[in-house]
């Protein structure tokens, strides 16, 4: 299982906004598809999959904060259940 | 320097896997906001901080950079407790005052990481003058990067060490870019050690990714400052493999470029066929020594994780003696 | 709500590009010199796509080199041009104090010739720890021939950046790195904020906070805090520390005689220091009791987030030093 989770960028940065969803839970995702979109300080930013499975949940709605370092949403291997 | 025996050449290997395991599982850990204001991972410079820190004594005074977690594993220091300062806990080597970049423990001769660009030559000097004057039998190593090869004060600070003919080590960790500045670009005349050169001093351009090669120069340059016969300048060809601060995502250089220097050039796999072709270990069991390794990573990690914060009530703790207005 | 704002307007780092982007437009002698501007645009992306739009001639990635940086923009600017020199952080204008204090800002006085140059870096608490977080306002604001701009918001980054490049005076530009993130509206080209004017961002009826930078953040937390204890107190942004608006200190004097200084520097020798002895000397007999200043404890800034945190001000100790005001 693969988290996919806020980087904690920067010297400032508390929260990013998540800007969209590119994914949506049940899909089927490659490594590298980009899962999210957020926006942090600086700029905005992808979220890639580094591994290849089936979305689970959106943990966060599109266009809430969230806290740097929280997982939103996790890669499922076959077999394995969130 | 004695030819290479097996402890030796098993202790090299193993504290460049400690160092690689350190960083790449510090770097996740940062992602995730466990590493306040961030951290600068070393990985692909292991076997310049391994080849000079072996090459020294264990009371020899080091000065360093930003970027200095190697220097301060292969100085010695647990991983548990530079583990714990990156958390900023109060076990941590700076009991959480410094923080990633600044680890230190003056008291045995680590007299910092530093924030500021070039600086720790300058400290690396000043360490080198107290021995001198007091006399002992010691040497001071000052690590700069290639981007601090173009701030005034480090050269000052050489050509001091120079007329003076301090005991010191002038040890570039060269990654070749200062952030995303390749060191090409910004480096008037291009050789290093020519420049160096000029100020009087011994200088050479090295091959960063070979630790024995650092080793004997270091090991070279350690007995010249002991003899008295003063400074040398070590220019070590190295390569970060992350960014310049973790999470770094930059176009200045080449998913290619990173991908050659992980394969032909990686400081650990070069010397690990040094250790098998030498007949010191078996694949196997340098498999073995990567799980010890790991182990003692996961354990540093638990150690900084459950370690307590420093007291609050402390901060305006240290910060002079208050003693100055004792009538003496 | 908030998040509708939020996707629309710039950011305070952006407004800085905005301003600089309008101004370069217009005036070719321009030009930026700092580190990591190209690719990156900025530690902070400050400068983002500007070297894209204008070319490497008007955006040039230096070597780390801050004391030549600053002497390569003061000379070009007592030359003709108007160079920004982005430092990254305030705190490596500490290796270019003799170009920033004994050159550039003297050149007007001793030789009739004024110097445009404007040195923008990002300055104030966050996380980071002793060597990114110096807060050095007061250096500089006592200083003569230096100006400060402190902006709050990005209206004001870029209201001022594009009045600093219009001027001929040299300019400390000093931007919040807790402030890079934050969204808001944007003057046009023909906004631009002048120097030495405050800005009441909150009105109120019984004492006066009068602060900058971040801190203007915190003290309208603590004044919308203290609103539900029925205390009304008003918030004044000072925008620049030279010029300051003593015009704006005065009549809040006047006006409420219960008056609070806040910033988050070391409290001792800090420019609130200035604002109230001058405030109290000029209008002493308007005051109900003694001004109170708010600021940080005397150490440097620990690596570790909570002790950082609390050495700065807080939203409760700025709301006690109300109280105590509003108790004469």
């Amino acid at each position: 299982m693969e988290e996919i989770f806020v980087p904690a960028l920067g010297m400032a940065m508390d929260n990013a906004m998540l800007l969209e969803w590119l994914k949506q839970p049940g899909d089927v995702v490659n490594a590298g598809d980009v899962v999210a979109v957020i926006e942090t300080d600086k700029t905005t930013l992808d979220l890639p999959a580094e591994t290849s499975g089936v979305l689970g949940k959106h943990r966060y709605a599109a266009n809430t904060e969230v806290p740097a370092g929280n997982t939103i949403a996790v890669v499922l291997a076959p077999g394995e259940v969130e | 320097m004695s030819k290479l025996d097996k402890s030796t050449a098993l202790a090299l290997l193993r504290q460049m896997m400690v160092i690689r395991d350190f960083e790449e599982t510090a770097d996740k850990l940062c992602l995730r906001g466990k590493v306040p204001g961030g951290m600068h991972n070393s990985s692909g410079q292991e076997a310049v901080a391994v080849g000079t820190l072996s090459a020294i004594a264990k009371d020899d005074v080091i000065a360093t950079t930003h970027r200095s977690h190697h220097h301060t594993l292969a100085k010695g220091y647990s991983a548990k407790s530079v583990m714990a300062e990156l958390f900023t806990k109060s076990t941590g080597i700076s009991h959480g005052r410094g923080g990633s970049m600044h680890l230190a423990e003056v008291t045995e001769g680590h007299f910092g990481g530093n924030g500021i660009v070039g600086a720790g030559v300058g400290i690396a000097m000043g360490a080198a003058l107290g021995i001198q004057h007091i006399g002992d039998k010691k040497i001071a190593v000052g690590f700069v990067g290639d981007g601090g090869m173009n701030t005034g004060r480090t050269w000052e600070s050489i050509n001091m060490a120079s007329i003076w003919k301090l005991p010191l080590i002038i040890l570039v960790d060269n990654n070749q870019y200062a952030v995303e500045t390749f060191v090409g670009r910004v480096t008037g005349g291009g050789d290093l050690a020519k420049r160096a050169s000029g100020f009087g001093l011994p200088a050479y351009n090295i091959d960063g990714q070979d630790v024995l090669e650092v080793r004997k120069y270091v090991s070279e340059a350690r007995e010249r400052a002991l003899a008295g016969e003063g400074p040398t300048f070590i220019n070590a060809l190295t390569y970060r493999y992350y960014g310049h601060n973790v999470g770094e995502k930059g176009q200045y250089r080449t998913q290619e470029e990173i991908a050659q220097w992980r394969t032909t050039q990686d400081p650990i796999d070069k010397f690990t066929e040094v250790v098998i072709s030498s007949g010191f270990a078996t694949q196997a069991e340098v498999e073995e020594l990567r799980a010890s390794v790991r182990k003692e990573i996961e354990e540093a990690v638990a150690f900084a994780e459950s370690s307590p914060e420093p007291e609050i009530a402390s901060i305006t703790q240290g910060v002079d003696s208050g003693k100055l207005g004792v009538q003496l | 709500m908030t998040t509708e704002v939020k996707a629309v307007t710039p950011t305070y780092s952006e407004a800085f590009q905005s301003g600089v982007r309008e101004e370069m437009n217009r005036n070719k002698k321009i030009f930026i010199i700092g580190t990591d501007l190209v690719e990156r645009g900025g530690h902070f992306a400050q400068v983002k796509g500007i070297a894209q739009e204008f070319g490497l001639k008007q955006v040039r990635d230096a070597p780390i080199s801050e004391a030549a940086m600053i002497a390569a923009g003061m000379g070009a600017a007592m030359y003709g041009c108007h160079p920004i020199v982005d430092l990254n952080f305030i705190d490596f204008s500490l290796g270019a104090m003799d170009e920033i204090i004994n050159q550039a800002a003297k050149i007007r006085f001793m030789f009739d010739r004024p110097v445009p140059l404007v040195i923008r870096a990002t300055s104030g608490v966050a996380l980071g720890g002793a060597h990114h977080c110096n807060s050095l306002e007061s250096f500089f604001a006592h200083t003569a021939g230096l100006s400060l701009a402190v902006p709050s918001t990005p209206m004001d980054v870029k209201g001022l950046i594009k009045t600093a490049l219009r001027n001929e005076d040299p300019v400390i530009f000093l931007m919040h790195k807790k402030l890079s993130g934050i969204r808001g509206e944007i003057g046009d080209e023909n906004y631009f904020v002048p120097f030495g004017k405050a800005k009441t961002i909150k009105a109120g009826k019984d004492a006066a906070i009068i602060t900058y930078g971040y801190s203007a953040v915190t003290a309208t937390k603590a004044a919308q805090a203290l609103e539900a204890e029925g205390i009304s107190v008003e918030v004044i942004d000072l925008r620049t520390l030279y010029p300051i608006d003593q015009d704006a200190i005065d009549a809040a004097v006047i006006k409420f005689g219960r008056v609070v200084v806040l910033d988050e520097a070391p409290l001792f020798g800090s420019i609130t220091a200035e604002i109230a002895a001058t405030a109290s000397e000029r209008n002493f007999k308007s005051l109900k009791g003694p001004i109170v200043r708010v600021g940080a404890v005397r150490a440097p800034l620990s690596a570790n987030p909570a002790m950082s945190e609390a050495a700065i001000p807080s939203v409760d100790q700025i709301s006690k030093a109300v109280k105590q005001v509003m108790s004469y």
